[in-house]
């Protein structure tokens, strides 16, 4: 699976008027790999999370800085990745959110993560050449 | 995002209609503050016509409720479908809120 980080990759800069052109742009190539419907949606809204999460958190308050993005059309799976050169940092670690939590209680943070986890069939974090990457999966013909 | 507000057995129904993503939570929560300081009244929302919703849309959810929570005033839900119900479901919202199939079982609740 990360033998497709050698693969051709497209940048955007980490600004939410990036959020639309990065979806639309993977979602061109998934729908060409058979992703459609629901699981279209599904990757779109985990594709926001993170792009979000890097956007607000990667670079710092007046920081700037680059999304980049790749997309392998496996056999069985298509695999995003999204990639910046902020400080080392692996999302995956946070905290969930506590879903029991009543609601006065519950904090607002933490659900973009949790979401990717659960919308998407595999995410890896690495931190190679100075990136945080991460590599959504997202299985064919389920 | 579109977003359209009606009065309805006296409760204010807000329907929306498209993407409630990180660009258009800005605009929702803009017509909750409205709605809020506008009234007293309990609030449905209509999610028949939106197809998808990300953990920024959640975010302007709960600051909300928070708030009509506090206010005393009533905030539900009624049809949801696809993705916006498994984000939901997800995000465990079904055990937060009151979600009706229909906005008619919700206005005669």
């Amino acid at each position: 699976m990360t033998e497709s980080f050698q693969l051709e990759r497209v940048s955007w800069s980490a600004r939410l008027e990036s959020l639309p052109l990065v979806q639309e742009y993977v979602e061109n190539l998934a729908q060409r790999s058979g992703i459609n419907g629901k699981r279209l949606i599904q990757l779109s809204v985990a594709l926001e999370e993170v792009v979000v999460n890097i956007i607000n958190h990667a670079y710092g308050q007046k920081g700037r800085g680059d999304i980049l993005v790749g997309f392998d059309d496996q056999a069985e799976a298509v695999v995003v990745s999204l990639s910046d050169t902020g400080l080392a940092f692996n999302p995956l670690e946070a905290a969930e959110p506590d879903v029991e939590m009543a609601l006065l209680d519950r904090p607002i943070g933490g659900l973009g993560i949790m979401m990717v986890k659960k919308l998407m069939d595999e995410v890896h974090y690495e931190r190679r050449n100075n990136e945080n990457i991460l590599f959504l999966t997202l299985n064919k013909n389920v | 995002m579109d977003l359209k507000v009606e009065k309805r057995e006296g409760v204010v129904v807000l329907f929306i209609k498209g993407r409630l993503d990180a660009v258009t939570a800005g605009d929702l929560e803009a017509k909750f503050t409205e709605l809020i300081q506008g009234g007293n009244g309990n609030i449905v929302v209509s999610m028949e016509e939106l197809e998808y919703i990300s953990s920024a849309g959640l975010r302007v959810v709960l600051l909300v409720a928070k708030k009509l929570h506090t206010a005393g005033r009533k905030f539900e839900f009624a049809a949801l479908s696809g993705n916006v119900k498994d984000v939901f479901d997800i995000s465990g919202f079904y055990s937060l809120f009151k979600i009706y199939d229909t906005l008619d079982q919700a206005l005669s609740a």
